[in-house]
C-alpha cells in the first residue's frame, strides 16, 4: 500500500514522460540562434526580416578580435514577418531564438507602409517580449544590423545600450513594444520613435545645433554610402532625433533640436547640455546640465477650439561658462535662468511646428483631451486641430551652481578691471 | 491559538496509536483492520507472557545437573568458563559460569571464588544446610556490587551472556547472578561524523553502559529515565528507551514501546538501523524519519525537548523520535554559537540543501528550454563553451553527477588520507579533462561542484543521502518538461514529505503544518531564552520548565516580557 | 471524517486564499477589463461586498450544521426532493471548476512556456500529483498550500512591485461612464471570481475549531480581494485598457515586464513555473470537495472515486480545441457560478433561518 502511494504517482510521471517523450520544446542550448536584432525592411510588396545571430563560438573565445565579425547577418522575406522569419530558416539550420532579442529596427519604407501589419507578432509570439526596444532606421534596417560599430562586438548590443543611454543629451526617445502598442491604441496621439542612422563616418555639425540646413546635409550624407555599401561596413551608428507617425504610417523626421522639444513637453528630456547664449558676452556660451525636468500638456478649450498649454520645469546646473560674469549676483542668475527657458521654449516650439507641418500628433494634444477632458474631446472637431490648435508655453527654470569652481576664469587684466 | 492546537494534536495522536510495524494504512480498510489488531492486541503479549513462563527451565538441586545442562545447551562454545570449587569448611559444591572475555576476571577470582572458597572457611560451622550458605553468599560473603537472585535457567545463561557471572549451588533452586561486566571496549573519541568547531568533542561508543552514563553524566536528574530491555531472539541485544519524565509526552513513550515490543521475535539486532527499519512509519520514503546520532551533547538537548531517546548496546549511534525534517538540517553548534551567526549558518545550510536537489535540474532546464533566463552574454557564453559537445545537456549532467557519486562512495571506502586525494584527483583532474575532452561545459562542471558541496552542507549524513537520490528524477523530469518539470519534481517531493510522520507527527511541522510560535527554531535560530524547545513534544498539559526563559543580563522588559510571554503560552 | 482529516482556520485561510489567487485569477482581471474598461474597480468593490455577504451566509449556515457538509444538510433543510438536486448543481460546479482549472493551466503553458508539449502530458502529469495528494487527504491538501503559499504570495509581491516602474497613472484615463448593464456583468464576473469561496460549503466541517471560520472567511476576501484590485490597477497603469483587452494573460504579461536589473530578467518562467503549482493546489482542493461530496452523496469512500473522476476530467478537459473557445465557456461558467454562488447558500440559509426560527431547535443544534 505504501509501496503503491510513492511509487505509483512518481513512477506515472516517469513513465508518462518517457512514453510520450519526444521531449517536445527541448532545444540544446548551443544549436539555437541567439537572434540579438531584428530588421524589418519592406522589399516591394513583402517583408524582408533581417536577423543578426550572434556566433557564441567565436563570443565565447574572446571574440572580435579576428577578421569576421562575431554575428552573423541574414534575411528572410515573406508575406507576413512569421514567413519571413521562417525564410530565414532556409538560410540557417539553427532556429532564430528570439528570447534574447535587443531591439528591433524598422526600415523607413516598411514604416512608411504602416506598422500595424508586423507590430501584431512582437506581443503575440511568446518569445518576443514587450520591453524590446523599438527604433526607426534611416535607410534600410539591414543597413543598420551589419554596421560593425566598436566597443561591443554585437551591433544590437550596442543598439541597446545607446537606446538605453539615448547619449546623455536627450535627443531620441526610448520606446519599447508596451509603448508603442499603448501609444497606437490610445485616441489622439500618434508614435515618434527613435530614429537610428548608419554612417561610414562621424557627421558633425559645425554650429551650434539650431540650424536645422546642418541636419539635411548631414541626412544627405547619409545617403550617399548607401550606394556603395557593399564595399566596407559602416562603423558609426547614430541614435539622434526621431521619425514621427501619423496613425501607423511615418510621416517624417524631427531632428534632434525638434525632439528634445517634445521630449521636453512629453516629459521624457532626463539629461543633456544646454548650451545658452551669454547675455554678457556675445558669441560667449554657458552649459547648463539638465539635471531633471517635468513636462505636461494640458489642455485648454478657447471658443470651442483646442489648445494647449505646455508646462515645462527644468532644474538644470550651471557647468561650464565661457564668459567672464561673475554670476553671485542673483540677478544675474535670474537673467540666465530666464535665457535658458527662452532656449527650451524654443527648442518646443520647433517641435510643435515639425508636428504642425508633419501633421502628427505625437505631443498627443488630441490625447490630452481624451484622457482629460473627454466630453469637450467628443465635441470637438479633430479634422481642423492643425488649424485650430493654439498652443501656449509656460517654461520655468531652476539653475543650481553647485561644482568645483565658482567663478569663472579670467585674463589678469580683466581681473583688475 | 494553543487552544486550537490541542484538540488537534490530541486527534493525531490518537490516531498514531494504533499499533503499527508497518505505518499507518490510509483507505477504506483501515476501521476494519483498527479494529481487529485492536481487539487483538490486549490478549497476544498475556499469552506469550504464559507461555514464556512454562518454556523456563527451573534451576535443579543438582549442581551437577545444572552444569550438564548448560554444558549440553552450550555445547561447542568454547569460551564459556564453568570452574567448580567447593566452599568454605562446609565443602558444599558450587560453580562459577561466565564467558571468558566478557567479565573481569579478577573480579571473579578476588571477590568471588576467594570469597566464598577461601574466606569462607572461617564462618561458623553450623552453615551446613544449602539455604543458608546461599543466604550468607548472598547477603555477606561476596564484595561485588551488583548481585541478583536468580531462579531459573534461562536467567542464568542470559545473565553470563550478557557478561556477569552465575554462581550455582548445590542443593540450591537458586542461584546468584554477580555483576562483572568487564570486556575490551573502543575508548570513548570524537565523533568523525558529526564533528563541530565548538562544543563537546565526546562520541558514543559501543558499549550501552558507557553511553547511558554519558547521558546522565549531563543529565543528572531524577526524572531521566533509562528502560532497559532486550530485543532479538539471538542476539539479546541490550535496548534501552531513554526520556525526561515530565517533560516528555507520555504518548511517545508508550509508542515507542508498544513497537519494540512488536519487533521482539526479530532474530537479530546489530545497529540502530535494524530497529530503525522496523519501527519508523515509511520505511519505502528516502528521507529518515528518525534522527540517529553519537554525541551525547544532541542527546541530552533532544531529550530536554521532550523526545525520546533509543539506545542500542553494540554501535555507538542511538536514535531520536519523532524526529522532524529541519532537525535534520540542525547541528548542535547552532545553539552554542551565536544568535545571528547561527540562523545564517542554518540559512547556509537551507541553500545547500536546495542547490543540491535543485541545481543540476535547473541548469538543465534552463538551458534547454528557457535559455533566455541567462543573461544574453552569460547565455552566449555558455553556448559557446558547449560547442562541440555532442550530447544533450540531461546525458551531459548524468555523466558527471554519477561519476560524482562514485568518487564520492570511493573515496568514503578509503582511509582518510587516500580518500581526500581521490576527492581532488576526481574532482579536479577527471573535471578538467572531461571539459578538454568536449564531454561536457566548463558550466556544468561548476553545477556540479556546487550540487556537492551543497549537499555536504547538511550535517546530517542521512538527510543528505535522499536529496543526493531524488536528485537524478528530478534531473530527467526536468530535461522533459523544462522548469515546469522541475517543479512538477519539487510538488511530488513535498507531497511525500508532507504525507510522512515520524511516529504520528508530522514530518514537516512547523512549516507544515505551519506552527508561528516554532519558527523561531527552524526558520531562525532564536534567542536561547525564547527558546521554549520544542513545545509539540511536550506532555500537553505540562507547562515548560522555568529554565533558559530569559537572559539573566538583558535588562528591560523585552527579554522577560518574550520570555514569559513564551512560557504562559 | 477522521481519516480525511482536520484542518485550522489559518489553513483554510490559505486554501482559499490560493483559489482566488490562483488559477482564476488569471482570468479576472482580463473579464474585467473587458466588461468594464476602467470602471472596473466599482464591479470589484460591489463584487466583493456581495462576497462578504456569502461567506456571512455560509458561515451562519456552518454554525447551525457544524459537523456537517452542505450535501449533509441541504436535504435537512429543504427536503430530500429539493435538496439532492441542490447538491448536486453545486457539486457540478466544483468539478467544472476544477477541470476549468486544469484547462486554464494548460492553456497558459502551452502560451508561454511549453508551446509543443501536448496537452495531455501538461494536464496528466499534474493530475497525476492531484490524484496523490487527494488520496493522502484534505489535511495533506491543506498543508501543501500552506506551505506553498508564502512562496506565490510573495511572487505576487514581487511581480506587483516589479511593474511599478512601468506605471503611468494617466493610463487610467479617461474613465467613462459605462452602462449600467455592463457593470452589472462585471459584477458578475467578480461575484463569480469571489464565488469561490463557496468551497467553504463543503470544508467547514473539516475546519476546527468552526467559530473562526466567520473572521477567516472575511480577511480571505478582503485580503484576495484587495490583490485583484492592485493587481487590476496595476495592470490598466502598465499596460492601459485597450491593451489590456487584448492580451490572453494580461497578469502573465505583467510578469514577464518584471526586470530587476540587466541580469535578472525575462525570469517569467520560473515565475511561470511557481504560480503553476496554484493550478495543482486548486485542482486539487476542487476535485477534492467534488469527491467528498459525491462521496457523502452516495456513501462511498471517495478513495475509491479518485481515479475514474480524475480521468474524466482529464478528458472533458481535453475537449475544447483552443483558448478562445475556452473563453467562450468560461463565460457561461461565469453566469453559472453566479447564480450558484450568490443564490445556494442565500436560499439555504434564508429557509434555514425561517425553519429554525419556528422550531427554536437553533440552540441545540449549536
Amino acid at each position: 500500500m505504501v509501496q503503491k502511494r510513492i511509487g505509483k504517482p512518481l513512477l506515472g510521471v516517469l513513465i508518462l514522460s518517457f512514453l510520450l517523450t519526444g521531449c517536445w520544446n527541448r532545444q540544446e542550448i548551443n544549436e539555437i540562434g541567439f537572434a540579438v536584432g531584428l530588421g524589418v525592411d519592406k522589399a516591394e510588396k513583402l517583408y524582408q526580416v533581417t536577423t543578426q545571430l550572434a556566433l557564441p563560438a567565436k563570443l565565447a573565445e574572446g571574440g572580435g578580435g579576428g577578421e569576421e565579425p562575431p554575428v552573423w547577418v541574414v534575411s528572410g522575406q515573406g508575406k507576413t514577418i512569421f514567413e519571413a522569419i521562417r525564410d530565414i530558416n532556409t538560410r540557417s539550420p539553427r532556429k532564430p531564438f528570439w528570447g534574447h532579442l535587443n531591439v528591433i529596427v524598422i526600415g523607413e519604407e516598411a514604416a512608411k507602409d504602416g506598422i500595424i501589419p508586423f507590430i501584431d507578432l512582437f506581443s503575440r509570439g511568446h518569445e518576443f517580449r514587450r520591453l524590446n526596444q523599438i527604433v526607426v532606421a534611416k535607410g534600410k534596417a539591414r543597413e543598420v544590423l551589419e554596421a560593425q560599430p566598436k566597443l561591443e562586438n554585437i551591433t544590437a548590443v550596442f543598439l541597446n545600450r545607446l537606446v538605453e543611454n539615448r547619449g546623455g543629451q536627450s535627443v531620441a526617445p526610448g520606446v519599447n513594444v508596451n509603448d508603442l502598442l499603448i501609444t497606437l491604441s490610445t485616441p489622439g496621439i500618434d508614435p515618434f520613435l527613435p530614429k537610428i542612422e548608419a554612417r561610414e563616418k562621424e557627421v558633425h555639425i559645425k554650429e551650434p545645433p539650431q540650424k536645422e540646413e546642418e541636419q539635411k546635409a548631414g541626412g544627405g550624407e547619409g545617403k550617399k554610402p548607401g550606394e556603395k555599401k557593399e564595399e566596407k561596413p559602416k562603423e558609426i551608428l547614430e541614435l539622434r532625433g526621431g521619425a514621427a507617425f501619423r496613425g501607423d504610417k511615418f510621416a517624417g523626421w524631427l531632428n534632434e533640436v525638434e525632439t528634445r522639444g517634445l521630449l521636453w513637453a512629453t516629459g521624457g528630456v532626463g539629461s543633456g547640455i544646454l548650451a545658452v547664449e551669454s547675455p554678457w558676452q556675445k558669441d560667449k556660451f554657458v552649459s547648463l546640465e539638465i539635471k531633471g525636468a517635468q513636462g505636461e500638456i494640458v489642455p485648454q478649450l478657447a471658443a470651442n477650439k483646442p489648445g494647449a498649454l505646455i508646462k515645462v520645469k527644468a532644474s538644470l546646473n550651471l557647468v561650464e561658462q565661457q564668459d567672464s560674469r561673475f554670476l553671485e549676483d542673483p540677478r544675474s542668475l535670474q537673467r540666465l535662468q530666464e535665457l535658458a527657458a527662452n532656449e527650451i521654449k524654443g527648442e518646443i516650439m520647433k517641435g510643435v511646428e515639425k508636428a504642425r507641418t508633419l501633421q502628427s500628433d505625437i505631443f498627443g494634444f488630441e490625447g490630452k483631451f481624451y484622457k482629460e477632458d473627454y466630453n469637450s474631446w467628443k465635441k470637438i472637431d479633430w479634422k481642423q486641430k492643425w488649424q485650430e490648435l493654439q498652443v501656449n508655453y509656460q517654461v520655468d527654470t531652476v539653475i543650481e551652481t553647485s561644482s568645483m569652481a565658482i567663478r569663472p576664469v579670467k585674463l589678469s587684466s580683466e581681473v583688475a578691471r | 491559538m494553543k487552544e486550537t492546537k490541542k484538540p488537534l494534536k490530541l486527534n493525531r495522536f490518537s490516531r498514531s496509536q494504533e499499533p503499527r510495524l508497518r505505518p499507518e494504512k490510509e483507505g477504506a480498510k483501515e476501521p476494519k483492520e483498527e479494529k481487529n489488531q485492536e481487539n487483538q492486541e490486549p490478549k497476544k503479549p498475556e499469552e506469550k507472557e504464559k507461555e514464556k513462563e512454562k518454556e523456563k527451565v527451573n534451576i535443579s538441586p543438582s549442581l551437577q545437573d545444572n552444569l550438564k545442562f548448560l554444558k549440553d545447551v552450550f555445547k561447542g562454545c568454547s569460551d564459556i568458563v564453568y570452574r567448580e570449587f567447593k566452599i568454605g569448611t562446609a565443602r558444599l559444591p558450587a560453580a562459577v559460569v561466565f564467558v571468558d572475555g566478557l567479565v573481569n576476571k579478577a573480579a571473579i577470582e578476588n571477590f568471588v571464588i576467594r570469597s566464598l572458597n577461601l574466606y569462607a572457611r572461617s564462618v561458623p560451622r553450623d552453615l551446613t544446610k544449602p539455604e543458608d550458605i546461599f543466604t550468607w553468599a548472598k547477603d555477606g560473603a561476596m564484595n561485588n556490587a551488583e548481585l541478583k537472585e536468580i531462579e531459573n535457567m534461562d536467567d542464568v545463561m542470559s545473565g553470563f551472556l550478557s557478561g556477569d557471572t552465575a554462581v550455582l549451588f548445590e542443593g540450591c533452586t537458586k542461584a546468584l547472578l554477580i555483576g562483572t561486566k568487564g570486556w575490551a571496549t573502543r575508548g570513548i573519541s570524537v565523533p568523525d561524523t558529526e564533528s563541530t568547531i565548538r562544543g563537546s568533542k565526546e562520541g558514543f561508543t559501543e558499549t550501552i553502559r558507557i553511553n547511558t552514563s554519558m547521558v546522565r553524566r549531563r543529565l543528572r536528574s531524577n526524572k531521566l529515565k533509562i528502560e532497559a530491555r532486550k530485543i532479538g531472539k539471538q542476539t539479546q541485544t541490550d535496548v534501552s528507551v531513554l526520556y525526561i519524565d515530565g517533560i516528555v509526552n507520555p504518548e511517545i513513550v508508550k509508542e515507542v514501546h508498544k513497537r519494540l515490543d512488536k519487533i521482539k521475535e526479530v532474530d537479530s539486532i546489530l545497529e540502530s538501523g535494524c530497529i530503525e527499519q522496523y519501527i519508523e512509519d515509511n520505511p519505502w520514503s528516502p528521507f529518515p524519519q528518525m534522527q540517529y546520532t553519537e554525541r551525547p551533547d544532541k542527546v541530552v538537548a533532544y531529550l530536554l525537548e521532550g523526545r525520546v531517546v533509543i539506545m542500542i548496546d553494540g554501535t555507538p549511534q542511538c536514535l531520536i523520535v519523532p524526529a522532524l525534517f529541519v532537525q535534520f538540517l540542525q547541528s548542535p553548534e547552532d545553539y552554542y554559537e551565536r544568535i545571528l551567526v547561527g540562523t545564517a549558518v542554518r540559512w547556509i545550510r537551507y541553500l545547500g540543501v536546495f542547490t543540491a536537489l535543485t541545481l543540476p535540474a535547473l541548469y538543465i532546464a534552463i538551458t534547454t528550454y528557457h535559455p533566455e533566463m541567462i543573461p544574453t552574454p552569460l547565455a552566449i557564453t555558455i553556448a559557446g563553451t558547449r560547442e562541440g559537445v555532442p550530447f544533450p545537456a540531461l546525458v551531459e549532467a548524468l555523466i558527471m553527477e554519477i561519476s560524482l557519486e562514485l568518487l564520492r562512495e570511493a573515496s568514503i571506502r578509503l582511509p582518510g588520507a587516500v580518500g581526500g586525494t581521490l576527492g581532488i584527483v576526481g574532482a579536479l583532474i577527471v573535471g578538467q579533462a572531461a571539459v578538454e575532452a568536449r564531454l561536457v561545459a566548463p558550466v556544468m562542471v561548476v553545477v556540479v561542484a556546487l550540487t556537492a558541496i551543497g549537499s555536504f552542507v547538511v550535517p546530517s549524513f542521512a538527510a543528505a543521502i535522499p536529496f543526493r537520490l531524488v536528485r537524478f528524477p528530478l534531473m530527467i523530469i526536468a530535461a522533459v518538461l523544462g522548469i515546469y518539470g522541475v517543479m512538477l519534481g519539487w510538488i511530488a517531493v513535498l507531497i511525500h514529505m508532507i504525507s510522512l510522520k515520524s511516529f504520528g507527527f508530522p514530518y514537516m511541522a512547523p512549516l507544515a503544518p505551519l506552527r508561528v510560535s516554532e519558527l523561531k527554531d527552524a526558520l531562525v535560530r532564536g534567542p536561547r531564552w525564547q527558546m521554549m524547545t520544542a513545545p509539540q513534544f511536550r506532555k500537553p498539559q505540562e507547562a515548560p520548565p522555568p529554565t533558559m526563559l530569559k537572559q539573566p543580563y538583558l535588562q528591560g522588559e523585552n527579554g522577560e516580557d518574550q520570555g514569559q510571554g513564551g512560557e504562559e503560552k | 471524517m477522521n481519516k480525511i482529516g482536520n484542518i485550522s482556520p489559518r489553513q483554510a485561510f490559505f486554501l482559499i486564499l490560493i483559489l482566488l489567487n490562483g488559477i482564476f485569477y488569471l482570468m479576472l482581471p482580463r473579464q474585467l477589463v473587458n466588461e468594464v474598461g476602467s470602471m472596473g474597480w466599482l464591479a470589484l468593490m460591489l463584487g466583493l461586498g456581495a462576497a462578504i455577504a456569502i461567506i456571512g451566509f455560509i458561515t451562519g449556515l456552518g454554525r447551525r450544521y457544524a459537523d456537517k457538509s452542505i450535501v449533509q444538510y441541504a436535504p435537512l433543510i429543504l427536503g430530500k426532493a429539493l435538496g439532492y438536486p441542490i447538491s448536486l448543481v453545486l457539486l457540478l460546479y466544483f468539478a467544472m471548476l476544477a477541470v476549468g482549472s486544469l484547462r486554464i493551466f494548460a492553456e497558459l503553458l502551452n502560451s508561454a512556456l511549453l508551446p509543443e508539449t501536448p496537452r495531455l502530458v501538461l494536464i496528466g502529469s499534474l493530475v497525476l500529483l492531484v490524484y496523490w495528494v487527494v488520496q493522502n487527504g484534505l489535511e495533506d491538501i491543506a498543508r501543501v498550500t500552506e506551505f506553498l503559499s508564502p512562496f506565490i504570495i510573495f511572487l505576487l509581491f514581487l511581480a506587483l512591485l516589479g511593474n511599478i516602474q512601468y506605471a503611468d497613472i494617466s493610463r487610467l484615463k479617461p474613465v467613462v461612464f459605462i452602462e449600467w448593464w455592463k457593470i452589472g456583468r462585471g459584477i458578475l464576473s467578480t461575484v463569480s471570481y469571489f464565488g469561490l469561496v463557496v468551497t467553504l460549503l463543503m470544508l467547514f466541517p473539516f475546519i476546527k475549531p468552526y467559530d473562526r471560520v466567520a473572521r477567516m472567511g472575511f480577511f480571505v476576501v478582503v485580503t484576495g480581494g484587495l490583490i485583484s484590485g492592485v493587481t487590476y490597477l496595476s495592470l490598466l497603469t502598465t499596460f492601459g485598457v485597450e491593451e489590456t483587452a487584448r492580451m490572453a494573460w494580461p497578469v502573465l504579461e505583467m510578469v514577464r515586464m518584471v526586470r530587476i536589473s540587466s541580469f535578472l530578467e525575462r525570469l517569467d518562467a520560473l515565475f511561470l513555473a511557481v504560480w503553476l503549482t496554484t493550478a495543482f493546489l486548486n485542482a486539487s482542493l476542487l476535485s477534492f470537495c467534488f469527491l467528498e461530496g459525491t462521496s457523502q452523496l452516495l456513501g462511498y469512500s471517495y478513495r475509491k472515486l479518485t481515479l475514474p473522476v480524475l480521468g474524466i476530467f482529464v478528458v472533458i478537459t481535453l475537449l475544447p480545441p483552443g483558448l478562445i473557445q475556452v473563453l467562450n465557456i468560461y463565460r457561461y461558467l461565469e453566469i453559472y457560478g453566479f447564480v450558484i454562488t450568490l443564490g445556494i447558500p442565500l436560499l439555504l440559509f434564508l429557509v434555514s433561518s425561517i425553519k429554525k426560527g419556528g422550531k427554536h431547535g437553533a440552540e441545540k443544534n449549536r
